[in-house]
């Protein structure tokens, strides 16, 4: 009875579609907006779109690897590889824009690696990438010795200053890397790799599909947006930082798993992502608008992020 | 018989860890004239005791088929937060038992959300050890605690004879933790649920409490090991365990546990531990920086990995060859 109801009443059937994320979004904002004056003004909300740029091209990148049932656990790690390459190979007397393109090229060849690994390996992707993570996460400390590594060039601030048609740069390019993804998810062949793989890894084997190749582009593919994001990281800090993406592979999966891709099933696509990123980064500008010290918020953070992850499997669960 | 018991551990990967520890041995004493010194020998076993009683916990844990991300950030908290209680002067005894329940609790919440929520193993601990490293943080408020009592610190700089305390800890629980996993129910359970979860199920095998008491047995090592490595520093900040993260993984898989669950076990994760600590102490007596430490156990995890797919695939084929020539 209750079924049949819900099925033809238009306005329950719109909230029942209405994934979780886009609830614990709207009950965040509300309760960030009663801890502080300044927090419903549209500055704060264009600045949130500007700070989620970074965390969203590296989202976009474990959702793909989400749907072919891996995980990366280097993304992050690429993202500060990527920084300190640009800078140390600028500082180097290497011109600005060809350090920024071979940057790029490197954290694509890690992915290729991650990619060929897995594939060719046959050994689970988190522990690839775990393995992965820490050697980036060496070489990146031993070029600029433990800390940040700084030139002064103007570019930088051109781009996070940049504006058009009202939108700051970085979100256009946001934008368009998020268009980029959509066709290649849904309208190339490797896209259709990527849901084969999630799907049934032993029926494309049998059906003497090589699962080598389509592995490795999707890496590498992950390590395009990573490298894009770690030049706009370096663009925002106007440095290199060994560290600077340390756990955004985390938060990453979590912005992937709360948009509704499923690590099981290889369902889902990148336009939840797009909200599980948005609920992070409000969560953590609501932390630091409402005065909650910086020596909290790790804590605190991961605890919501995995609060909502469970709260997000239970509800899923219960629906099915 | 005896033919095949030899071809049975010649397969097993345990046989191919203790070749390369023994490798390492010799390459160590060779390129490092300091290695091969009574010394040394007790400092390799005094420094890898701490990775020796995370990995035997992470064993357990890593047989039913599941990983725990956790352990390294999970003995940085218990090692903090006893040296917090310590200075706020409770007595010993009682930081222990503190200490100890911290680490059953954070065991119980990784097997919650696996257990229970069905996450992903290496997601869910991969998120607990963000949380607890941030409690850490909390807990040491951005200080470092030095200075703690005598007899706290002994437990970690003490020697019972010519041997140190905390190796005598490390064996004892070795020791523990093979007779748990190799001669009882709760170990044979384990392996049961690691190879083949559904059939476990059909033979009455308790499937959550199994799962629960190996992330249990993991969170108590963890926190044994904090805090000894509490002990042994005779400080704390909120730091120190994440170093042990990727090697206690690193120690266990190098000893030939399977990722899979069901196959491996103690005295392959003991070769596993020894190995990767003779590794550091090479690198520390070679003074190469701590900075390419994660660089160096990243390929040895990778390149073991490898090893093991790439062998256990050659097995199953000559597994089948061996069958078609009995037709």
């Amino acid at each position: 009875m209750n079924a049949k109801v819900a099925t033809n009443n238009p306005i329950i059937k719109f909230i029942k579609s209405i994934p979780p994320v886009v609830w614990i979004t709207l009950v965040l904002i509300s309760v960030f907006s009663m801890s502080s004056d300044r927090y419903l003004q549209f500055s704060n909300f264009s600045n949130m779109l500007v700070q989620s740029v970074p965390l969203m091209l590296v989202a976009f990148a474990q959702t793909l690897i989400v749907l072919t049932q891996g995980t990366d656990l280097s993304l992050g790690a690429q993202v500060s590889f990527v920084t300190v390459i640009w800078i140390y190979l600028t500082k180097a007397g290497v011109p600005i824009y060809i350090s920024a393109i071979v940057a790029v090229l490197m954290s694509m060849c890690v992915g290729a690696v991650n990619g060929l690994i897995v594939s060719k390996g046959k050994i689970p992707p988190f522990i690839a990438t775990l393995g992965m993570q820490n050697i980036l996460n060496s070489i990146s400390l031993l070029l600029t010795a433990g800390a940040s590594i700084y030139i002064f060039n103007p570019l930088f601030h051109n781009v996070t200053q940049a504006k058009i048609v009202g939108l700051p740069l970085t979100v256009w390019i946001a934008a368009l890397m998020f268009l980029i993804t959509w066709v290649v998810l849904y309208k190339t062949k490797l896209g259709a790799q990527v849901f084969g793989l999630g799907g049934n890894q032993e029926a494309l084997t049998l059906a003497g599909i090589n699962l080598i190749k389509p592995s490795i582009k999707i890496y590498a593919f992950a390590g395009l947006l990573t490298g894009v994001s770690g030049l706009i990281t370096t663009c925002r800090l106007e440095s290199g930082q060994p560290v600077v993406g340390a756990g955004w592979e985390f938060e990453a999966v979590a912005a992937t798993l709360l948009g509704g891709t499923s690590l099981r099933e290889g369902k889902g696509g990148i336009g939840g992502t797009v909200f599980g990123v948005l609920l992070i980064t409000i969560l953590k500008n609501g932390l630091n608008v409402s005065g909650v010290p910086s020596l909290y918020q790790n804590a605190i953070i991961g605890m919501i992020i995995l609060m909502s992850i469970v709260i997000d499997a239970l509800a899923r669960r219960a629906k099915s | 018989m005896m033919k095949n018991s030899i071809k049975n551990f010649k397969r097993s990967q345990s046989f191919y860890s203790f070749i390369g520890l023994a490798l390492v041995f010799v390459i160590a004493s060779l390129i490092v004239k300091e290695f091969l010194t009574f010394n040394n020998i007790i400092t390799v076993l005094r420094q890898g005791s701490v990775l020796l009683i995370l990995s035997t916990g992470l064993t357990a844990v890593i047989l039913t088929g599941n990983m725990d991300l956790s352990v390294g950030a999970a003995s940085g908290l218990v090692g903090c937060l006893c040296a917090q209680l310590l200075k706020s002067g409770v007595p010993i005894p009682v930081v222990f038992v503190i200490g100890l329940i911290t680490g059953a609790i954070i065991g119980i919440f990784n097997g919650f959300l696996v257990g229970i929520v069905k996450l992903p193993s290496f997601i869910a601990t991969y998120g607990t050890n963000w949380v607890v490293a941030g409690l850490s943080i909390i807990i040491m408020n951005g200080d470092i605690i030095y200075g703690l009592p005598e007899g706290f610190t002994w437990l970690g700089t003490g020697y019972v004879g010519p041997i140190p305390f905390i190796i005598i800890v490390a064996l004892i629980m070795v020791i523990v933790a093979y007779v748990m996993l190799q001669k009882t129910t709760f170990g044979r359970d384990i392996y049961a649920y690691g190879s083949n979860k559904d059939a476990a199920l059909y033979s009455a095998v308790p499937i959550k409490k199994t799962l629960f008491s190996a992330f249990i047995m993991s969170g108590v090592t963890a926190a044994i090991a904090g805090i000894l490595m509490t002990a042994r520093l005779d400080a704390a900040d909120s730091t120190m365990g994440d170093a042990y993260g990727l090697q206690t993984v690193a120690a266990v898989v190098v000893g030939g546990t399977s990722m899979l669950g069901g196959e491996g076990g103690i005295t392959g994760t003991v070769i596993g531990a020894i190995l990767l600590t003779i590794i550091v102490n090479v690198m520390n007596l070679l003074g190469i920086t701590s900075f390419a430490q994660p660089m160096v156990v990243g390929i040895v995890i990778l390149v073991m990995v490898l090893f093991d797919s790439y062998s256990r695939r050659r097995q199953n084929t000559t597994v089948k060859k061996d069958s078609k020539k009995s037709n």
